[in-house]
């Protein structure tokens, strides 16, 4: 038995072949976890440098917590008409941007919830404020992008178009969660389906344009349901790859992280990071056409993000100058630039600041050692205010 | 797979002994060290650990109780402990299912030696079925030294007052090692159930291999207790990495080879790393803490596990949970 599973795990650590789905599932069934992360960091050695893990500067900004899709996971939304929904100004927005560009970040992570009002129109505003400040935009998740159509009353291929001439570069794999049926009629049943989630996707690669593709882990899925996930990625992946005709096209990376359930589901016993290793293992394994996969430490802590590097991460992630969803359930970890380089070297790797494309770029070193400017959960007055739009929607201004 | 790993580490040779679970050297375990590759020491540790336990991780259910005048330091301090009851109105400790007892915190530096007598026996008195855990080496090693009495005299005193087993502490098993080493070895002439702590610190794991070894070589002791300088909160500038916290694990586990186990206490790791070093070479879990109301989840540092969670984490790595009490023998949770 463990013959057969380790002679599958040495050819696809050679690239000789291709795991199947009923491999895939023994593996994260059965494998002994050391064995996964051998072959996992063969793969990432054979296909990135084996000595260098890159990482990046951004800044989550979460325009706004306002969403009707009601996760059961979610511990950051506030339903349309809450007290507690809010709405940041531009020129909140413009100073996180600033201050992100000051840190030596060039990009932004921008997400919110699903609106049912909010159309086209009024994302590409938000876009165009954002690109013109002169950072790259990564934002607005497949979810999120089925919501604008859908109020638009637009094909899902337009809408991205517009929103990308606005200023949209890339868009974040959020919202994937674990991509069947079953585990989001589970967690999330009024969020976009499997299907739609893969269509943003499709679409936008079509366009030409990068995304990213994540998975929420350590839940209610099954082995099944992972398998299944991964089947949808590495099948859109060939797809998007042969469409572009050789070049590199589709997912720029694989991100998984775990399920928190500190506040909302809180009676769900959390997985361990065991089970994080062995799912970053295997999802590099099947994973065999997306080039780059992150380890999480922003929900694994410091030390298991390490180890994360030797089961088949190349990429330590963000230094997530500001993040609002995960802390929202409780995780607490933060990390400045030097940090985030001086984790990488201790893991025994070379750090390289880079940028969404995964190209090379100048690390600047602008923050301090000794100085937190990882202000996880940070949400700031803000007392530039057209309060009177805000109040016109409904909204609390930051 | 992993014997490519190992080749190419250079640590291929050593696969051998440790799949037999025999002790490695010091200078197999620097080997070990010197290769800075996680996944090949784990293999290794893996080898030995099937050895020596086969699937079995044992795991205590500890009921922590505070004693009062004892300075209970940051990395031991958690809501999730009891106070010593004190009189009829005090909180009493009874009906709290648990398989072993500790005490927490640190002696004052000019206790003398009859007041650890006495917060053993009141502590001991408290639960007597369950096996009392407390006081570090280091701790008896300065009683012996201010009562100008043997370290093994003063452990024989503290047994009778009803002492079970020695405890650590984050910064055991690093200065004045020789010291404490002598005091492990009395222990185990006294019928303690000993668990040496061997501790490192960051960029430091060479000399972890010899204290390691040195450890492992006491006959009769029940565990080597790994322990990092500082804990899962630190900066990691300062701390160990995980890095090296799996490294220490696995030479902890091939120093020992079959001949005892080996424990990660992940109210020092964190759950978080402390899970995964179960497939680097740990057999044991302390982590568990009997409370009647669970505090939320939310602070840093040392946070409760229910033992729902320890048997799912443990299971998590394929292992198959086994409940031991403060002794190390077999035990039942009621």
């Amino acid at each position: 038995m463990h013959d057969e599973l380790d002679r599958i795990l040495r050819d696809v650590a050679a690239g000789s072949r291709r795991l199947t789905p009923e491999e895939c599932a023994r593996l994260y069934d059965e494998a002994d976890l050391v064995a996964l992360g051998a072959a996992a960091h063969a793969v990432r050695c054979r296909v990135n440098d084996p000595a260098v893990v890159t990482y990046n500067v951004d800044r989550n900004i979460n325009y706004s917590n306002i969403c009707d899709s009601y996760c059961g996971f979610c511990s950051f939304y506030a339903p349309p008409g809450s007290k507690d929904g809010y709405l940041l100004t531009r020129a909140t927005i413009r100073r996180k941007i600033e201050e992100t560009k000051a840190l030596g970040g060039r990009q932004i992570l921008m997400q919110g919830g699903t609106h049912p009002e909010w159309d086209v129109a009024w994302y590409a505003d938000l876009l165009r404020f954002c690109k013109s400040l002169g950072v790259h935009v990564h934002a607005l998740s497949a979810p999120e992008i089925q919501a604008i159509a859908k109020v638009s009353k637009l094909p899902v291929r337009e809408t991205i178009a517009r929103l990308r001439d606005a200023g949209l570069d890339s868009i974040p794999g959020g919202g994937a969660e674990v991509l069947t049926d079953f585990a989001r009629n589970a967690i999330s049943p009024m969020k976009c389906t499997a299907d739609q989630w893969i269509e943003v996707h499709r679409e936008a690669h079509a366009l030409g344009m990068r995304t990213t593709a994540t998975m929420m882990m350590g839940h209610k899925e099954r082995t099944a349901d992972r398998v299944e996930h991964l089947e949808r990625l590495r099948s859109l992946q060939d797809e998007s790859l042969r469409n572009a005709g050789g070049a590199d096209a589709g997912f720029t990376a694989f991100i998984s992280w775990t399920f928190q359930p500190t506040n909302a589901l809180k009676r769900m016993e959390p997985v361990g990071s065991a089970e994080y290793l062995r799912n970053v293992a295997v999802a590099r394994l099947y994973l065999d056409n997306i080039r780059h996969h992150q380890s999480s430490w922003v929900t694994q802590g410091p030390k298991v993000g390490q180890a994360a590097l030797w089961f088949g991460c190349d990429d330590m992630g963000s230094t997530m100058i500001e993040e609002n969803v995960v802390s929202s359930a409780g995780t607490v970890f933060k990390m400045t630039s030097p940090e985030l380089c001086s984790l990488i070297r201790a893991a025994g790797f070379r750090p390289q600041q880079r940028n969404f494309f995964y190209e090379p770029v100048e690390a600047l070193f602008l923050d301090a050692p000794d100085r937190k400017l990882a202000v996880v959960g940070d949400r700031p007055e803000n007392d530039a205010l057209p309060r009177e739009a805000f109040e016109a929607a409904g909204v609390t201004a930051r | 797979m992993t014997e490519a790993l190992l080749e190419t580490a250079g640590l291929a040779d050593l696969e051998g002994p440790a799949a037999e679970g025999r002790a490695f050297t010091a200078d197999e375990l620097r080997r070990v060290v010197a290769a800075r590759n996680p996944l090949a020491a784990a293999s290794l540790a893996d080898r030995a650990r099937a050895a020596a336990s086969g699937l079995e991780v044992t795991w205590p259910w500890t009921l922590r109780v505070r004693a009062p005048g004892l300075v209970i330091p940051p990395e031991d301090g958690t809501r999730v402990s009891h106070a010593l009851p004190r009189g009829a109105d005090g909180d009493s400790l009874d009906g709290i299912a648990a398989t072993e007892l500790e005490m927490l915190g640190a002696l004052p530096a000019d206790a003398p030696l009859g007041l650890a007598l006495e917060l053993v026996r009141s502590v001991a008195a408290a639960r007597p079925d369950l096996p009392l855990r407390a006081l570090t080496a280091g701790e008896v090693a300065s009683l012996a030294a201010r009562e100008g009495r043997s370290g093994e005299d003063v452990l024989r005193a503290l047994r009778s007052a009803g002492l079970a087993a020695l405890s650590w502490r984050t910064g055991c098993g690093g200065a004045a090692f020789d010291a404490e080493l002598d005091i492990h070895r009395a222990a185990v002439a006294c019928g303690y159930a000993v668990a040496v702590p061997v501790g490192y610190a960051k960029d430091g794991l060479a000399g972890f291999a010899a204290h390691a070894a040195a450890a492992a070589a006491i006959p009769g002791i029940a565990s080597l207790v790994v322990l990092p300088a500082t804990s899962e909160t630190a900066s990691p500038l300062a701390g160990t990495s995980g890095i090296e916290d799996w490294i220490a694990c696995a030479v902890a586990r091939l120093a020992v080879g079959r001949t005892a186990r080996v424990s990660a206490d992940w109210h020092v790791f964190g759950w978080k790393l402390g899970g995964t070093l179960l497939s680097a070479g740990a057999d044991d879990v302390v982590a568990a803490q009997c409370a009647r109301a669970w505090a939320p989840p939310t602070d840093d540092g040392p946070r409760p596990m229910s033992p729902d969670r320890v048997r799912a984490w443990i299971l998590e790595a394929r292992r198959s949970p086994s409940v031991r009490d403060g002794r190390f023998r077999a035990a039942d949770l009621r």
